[in-house]
């Protein structure tokens, strides 16, 4: 595809993004970052499955994106503690984010599985999302943080995914589970709010 | 009119109806009942591509529906499992009202039942990770609920079944790339392990089953129940759909061997847990280990009889697991928990929920007079002439699990330290009746459930020819 050296841009802003959300602890900005990501996974789709591809990747992503804002206003922009002991300083998560972006990188130049996905830079950018996603999943335990992390993870599976399998019926499963995480972590939001509320009555 | 589309219809029409009345006690769960049994006997029952008479109408029931690309399709192959998840389904719905399991438990498990339902009917089948991952979602609402907010067993499975999905998907790419054949083994063996880890995670093989004893001490019983036996059923019917799909997977790379030490390996870690446990519900989610354990071993026996002898342990496990369920639950919403410090003595002022509790827990452990036993009989006299190892790790699982539920019967027996609490309602203590007698009788008359659970793997023609 003409130009497609420039899809290094998209999928690097992406990986920038997906780091950015293993940090942060603002509920507000890290949605407007995951906002952001998906915009750079539809860019990166953009020049390997095409526009259209990329418009159903940016309206999902947009909408789990919705979906997560509206909960979160309601909740409050603010992380809840964790309620067990994960080490989840900033530093500790900047070094595990660090060492698993280099891992994740390493990895896709071999690409172990094969995947014959174009532009260049795309199976970087799955493999690294995917990995800091997983990072994300497992660095915490709360919901939002959890959802963030699905949400990275899925949508760096989307990268690849949509390049060997490119078809409409693949693209809306794909999107009923993103925008299904988003609303499955709203509902364990909303509940664990309600339940903590609870709590302080009493 | 086609078949997969009344099923799907019908499926969200009886949802709708539980939705609407979630605020009454019994109608969502006769509803939710009465709908999945008579989904089961369309299933299994309608006469697919040809025309018949109903009600002086000529009908003809289509088995084919095309949507996006991709097909639904109800046929042989797949009409006894959805048959069995349904009326699994059937069952425990049945039994929902008295145990309380939340408003949406009825109409969102419907909405689950039709997500399971399409992993199977989906061509090509490989799609049906996506079902489950949406499935598992739906899962998350029946078990995290405001009076049992569960919520890190919720995201633990949300997380995990999102790996299978992938694992299984691009496993899934690499076998079509490769040419569903083990004719390229780079391909096979990469392929192979994503099957491995994504089948590791739907089948809660260790260290992938990190959602179950997170949910269990927090869970409803009844709701923890019903999510247990409907992912893993439909996880069994899509792994042996794999088994049956790719010849070169049951023979020639040695997974057999692999899924039979994991079956092994759970067994001897789900039992050894099982008796530490302080929790009942965690210590049955460990027993649980077991019984999926010996699922596998029968699977990596890679006959017609180990595939059958799976169906049965999985149609056993929906009335063993019921019935501790119902009597678990009562006794939780009783005594505040289900701890042992909350159930100590509770057997002199609920003797039946205790009862039914304790039979339910028995029989997911393989006791002798109970629904699990013939099944667990039936592999570990496979196993004793093929894998005598593999037959004593059985052996010595189920023996830790009745050791386990003996010393839960010490607690539940000791002298009361408290007033008495309000036994249960008449109804109920029918329903715990039949509940406990079922148990017995199956075990005693196994000829009243396998015959027709296993069924279910006549249609995968090359497993069982």
């Amino acid at each position: 595809m003409p130009g497609a050296t420039w899809a290094w841009l998209p999928a690097a802003l992406g990986m920038f993004c997906g780091a950015w959300l293993a940090v942060d602890d603002d509920r507000r900005r890290s949605i407007f970052v995951l906002a952001g990501m998906f915009l750079s996974a539809a860019g990166v789709t953009a020049f390997g499955s095409g526009l259209g591809f990329a418009a159903v990747t940016l309206l999902v992503g947009l909408v789990a994106c919705v979906v997560l804002w509206m909960t979160a206003s309601g909740e409050g922009w603010v992380m809840a503690p964790e309620a067990i002991r994960i080490p989840s300083g900033r530093v500790f998560r900047l070094l595990a984010t660090i060492l698993v972006t280099v891992a994740a990188a390493g990895f896709s130049r071999a690409n172990l599985i094969g995947l014959p996905i174009q532009p260049p830079g795309a199976v970087t950018a799955s493999m690294v999302l995917i990995g800091l996603g997983v990072l994300q999943t497992g660095l915490s335990e709360e919901p939002l943080r959890v959802g963030l992390g699905l949400l990275t993870m899925l949508a760096g599976f989307d990268l690849s995914y949509s390049a060997i399998e490119p078809s409409v019926a693949v693209m809306a499963l794909m999107a009923s589970a993103e925008v299904g995480v988003a609303l499955v972590v709203s509902y364990l939001l909303t509940l664990t709010s309600s339940v903590r509320r609870q709590r302080g009555q009493r | 009119m086609n078949a997969p589309l009344v099923i799907f219809a019908g499926t969200l029409a009886f949802a709708l109806a539980a939705l609407l009345v979630r605020h009454e006690r019994v109608l969502p769960s006769l509803l939710a009942a009465g709908g999945a049994a008579l989904l089961a006997i369309f299933v299994l029952g309608v006469r697919l591509d040809e025309p018949f008479g109903l009600l002086g109408l000529s009908v003809k029931v289509g088995s084919v529906w095309g949507i996006l690309g991709r097909a639904f399709i109800l046929g042989d192959q797949n009409r006894a499992a959805i048959g069995f998840l349904y009326l699994a389904a059937a069952f425990i719905f049945g039994g929902g009202w008295a145990a309380a399991p939340g408003r949406y438990f009825f109409s969102v498990g419907l909405v689950v039942l039709a997500l399971m339902t399409a992993s199977l009917l989906v061509q090509p089948f490989l799609f049906a990770a996506v079902f489950l991952e949406l499935a598992a979602m739906g899962m998350v609402v029946i078990l995290v609920t405001p009076e049992h907010p569960a919520v890190r067993g919720g995201l633990r499975l949300v997380i995990l079944y999102s790996l299978a999905m992938m694992a299984i998907l691009l496993a899934g790419w690499t076998l079509e790339s490769a040419g569903l054949t083990a004719g390229v083994p780079e391909s096979a063996s990469t392929a192979t392990v994503l099957l491995v880890v994504g089948f590791a995670v739907i089948m809660a093989v260790p260290p992938f089953h990190v959602w179950l004893p997170a949910a269990a001490p927090r869970a409803n019983p009844y709701a923890l129940t019903f999510v247990i036996v409907i992912l893993q059923s439909a996880g069994l019917f899509f792994l042996l759909r794999f088994l049956d799909s790719y010849v070169w997977l049951r023979t020639g790379v040695g997974l057999m061997g692999v899924v039979r030490w994991t079956g092994a390996i759970m067994i001897a870690y789900g039992g050894l847990s099982a008796m530490a446990q302080r929790n009942l519900s965690s210590a049955v989610a460990y027993a649980l280990l077991v019984d999926f354990g010996a699922v596998l071993l029968a699977v990596s026996a890679g006959t017609p009889a180990g595939y059958q002898l799976a169906l049965g342990l999985t149609g056993a496990r929906v009335v063993s697991l019921s019935v501790w369920a119902l009597g678990a639950q009562i006794l939780d919403s009783s005594y505040g928990g289900v701890t042992a410090a909350q159930l100590s003595g509770a057997a002199y002022n609920s003797p039946l929920p205790a009862a039914a509790a304790v039979v339910g827990a028995l029989s997911v452990a393989g006791v002798p007079l109970t629904a699990g036993f013939p099944g667990r009989w039936g592999l570990l006299s496979a196993l004793a002439t093929t894998r005598p190892l593999a037959g004593l790790a059985l052996l010595g699982g189920m023996l830790a699990v009745t050791l386990a539920i003996l010393r839960w019967i010490g607690i539940l027996l000791r002298a009361p330290e408290d007033q008495p609490v309000p036994i249960s309602v008449r109804s109920e203590r029918v329903l715990l009746g039949v509940g406990i007698g079922l148990c017995v009788v199956l075990g005693v008359f196994p000829q009243l459930l396998y015959p027709w659970v296993i069924q279910a793997a006549s249609s995968l023609s090359n497993l069982v020819p």
